[in-house]
């Protein structure tokens, strides 16, 4: 018995030990060659866009691999090294993408710098002036034509229910409703869909999202669809328009994407930011940190909106308009609501 | 006899969910044990409830990002004994098998979307006890060491890429409890614990050693605690 009992414990603690030790797999010397290594092999295995983004614009991530390495020196900078890094990560053209260090954050916003911004602000305050409402971050006001409009600059706030519901009422007379999003570049998902939420008054397919499983580019998870539910207060019932341009980014990419072909609405402006990868935060063994899109989200046909949702009425700002300091895109939707 | 411990020691805790390098700091961790014989076998089976908190602080390798991690463990563990003499020393020899409960998680100050990492298990245990009674200036001393290795049960997990706004705002859930065995969650626990009386209290000093692993959903976790442990244990007798 005594010899069973010890061959029995002896056994357990060699499995243990033949099974043990989940260590680190990433390199941990920290070198210039072993940090890039890590930040590629990082992305290589997390970043959920990779086919999408060969197919579009043609990123070969191991030819990145090789191109960025062979600029690589053991001699070079903690500064050299994250510009190289910096331009690696750049590849992907994707503002979700970050590397984080203590004197710099790296970045891609080629979403929104590379193309006309259609938004002033000071001439959108213009309209709020001095005596608008705010409820939950929505700044909001009746126009003299009476058309509503709401200012959502970003979706980082919490927004209630009862916050959009005491809005609605309070613009309950108006014709129509303007929501600009214009410069709104994100915040929580939850936020924009509790707005979105005031603007159906039946459950409605707005997407898919799904995310990785593994660690192959294509290593997915069952595309899972994603569905508005009316809110249970007010719900608007007159037409609406969401103004839009490029600098619409990440959780206010995914607010168009909910309130786009809702019955009543119209997306005017310029096509979003795009930015439709949620994303996760890890690192690399020097410290920086590293953001990259892990989750994917996709509009109602299935289709990547990663580079923005293009508008149902394409409107720019116009430069008369800029010298009569009025908003070409506000003036226009007041017009389509009259 | 009840026993409550209070100690504190360093971690290693890696989780790829959070990062793929692991954190080390310090922990503190309180051990409480009841244990009472039955009159199951002729007195051979005794009844162990082991309550184990811990919680401890955490930085990376360069101490940029720093994680808080914690978690509570109850096991019941039934032991079969036998005892024979050493010396004219009491030695018990004790093998038995329980079931255990955790629930705790390790948060990330600096992430973004993935800040936090829950973990809960329920696992059946296999476990032994070794405990050897010595007298010291006629004072009776005991010196008992004990593994817990869990063998089968379940788990939760995210998937490898997985938000937990997917899983628990949306409802979307993938394969988020996961089958555990010893093959993909090599763990164990082990104390080496001495008990002297000191005036009319028992005082208890000792070792305990936490290495709790785990590979599935192509993420891995590990988290070693070596702790120094202090505290006192009585007996009650009817």
């Amino acid at each position: 018995m005594e010899k069973v009992f010890h061959f029995i414990i002896i056994s357990l603690f060699n499995i243990i030990v033949l099974c043990s030790c989940v260590k680190e797999e990433y390199p941990t010397a920290d070198t210039p060659a072993d940090n890039l290594e890590s930040l590629w092999r990082l992305m290589d295995e997390h970043y959920c866009f990779f086919d999408y983004k060969k197919q579009t614009i043609g990123v070969d991530w191991d030819e990145v691999h090789s191109r960025y390495a062979s600029k690589i020196n053991p001699k070079m900078t903690n500064i050299q090294l994250f510009e190289v890094c910096c331009n690696m990560l750049s590849e992907l053209r994707d503002g979700h993408v970050n590397l984080g260090a203590g004197f710099d954050m790296g970045r891609n916003w080629s979403y929104w710098q590379n193309y006309p911004e259609n938004f002033n602000d000071s001439i959108q305050r213009s309209y709020l002036g001095n005596d608008f409402h705010i409820a939950a971050g929505l700044k909001y006001k009746i126009l003299e034509d009476n058309v509503g409009y709401v200012r959502c600059a970003s979706f980082d706030t919490g927004i209630g229910h009862g916050n959009v519901g005491d809005m609605l009422s309070m613009l309950g007379l108006c014709n129509g409703l303007i929501i600009d999003v214009r410069g709104n570049g994100g915040g929580q998902l939850t936020n924009a869909e509790t707005l979105a939420s005031h603007f159906t008054n039946k459950k409605t397919l707005v997407g898919y999202t799904y995310h990785k499983i593994g660690k192959g580019h294509n290593d997915f998870s069952s595309l899972e669809p994603q569905y508005l539910k009316p809110a249970s207060g007010s719900i608007w019932p007159k037409k609406t328009i969401v103004l839009t341009n490029r600098q619409c980014f990440s959780a206010t990419n995914d607010f168009v994407k909910m309130m786009k072909g809702l019955e009543n609405v119209i997306i005017l402006g310029d096509t979003t930011g795009g930015g439709s990868g949620m994303p996760f935060t890890q690192e690399i063994q020097n410290g920086w940190s590293v953001r990259y899109s892990a989750v994917v989200t996709v509009d109602k046909d299935k289709k990547h909106i990663e580079f923005g949702i293009a508008p149902d009425i394409v409107v720019s700002m116009s430069e008369t308009d800029l010298m009569r300091r009025c908003d070409t895109l506000i003036e226009q939707a007041r017009k389509l609501l009259q | 006899m009840h026993s409550t411990m209070f100690g504190g020691g360093w971690a290693d805790v890696y989780d790829t969910y959070l990062s793929p390098y692991k954190y080390k700091g310090g922990e503190m961790r309180i051990i409480r044990e009841t244990y009472r014989p039955t009159k199951i076998l002729d007195g051979h089976i005794k009844v162990q409830t082991l309550a184990n908190f811990d919680a401890g602080y955490l930085e990376n390798r360069g101490g940029e990002a720093h994680e808080w991690f914690g978690g509570f463990r109850y096991s019941f563990n039934w032991l079969y004994g036998t005892s024979t003499s050493i010396c004219n020393n009491q030695l018990q020899l004790m093998a038995g098998t329980g079931v255990s409960g955790y629930l705790g998680g390790i948060y990330n100050t600096r992430n973004g979307n993935n800040p936090a990492q829950g973990k809960a298990d329920v696992m059946i245990n296999l476990t032994g006890k070794i405990d050897y009674a010595f007298n010291v200036w006629n004072k009776q001393c005991h010196v008992n060491y004990q593994f817990i290795i869990p063998l089968v049960g379940v788990a939760f997990s995210p998937n490898f890429g997985q938000s937990y706004y997917e899983a628990f705002s949306l409802g979307n859930y993938d394969h988020n409890v996961v089958f555990a065995w010893l093959g993909n969650k090599p763990s164990m626990q082990h104390s080496l614990i001495v008990s002297f009386p000191v005036a009319k209290n028992i005082v208890c000093v000792g070792y305990y050693g936490e290495f709790l692993q785990s590979t599935w959903n192509n993420l891995r976790y590990h988290q070693y605690s070596n702790d120094i442990l202090i505290g006192w244990k009585k007996y009650f007798t009817l």
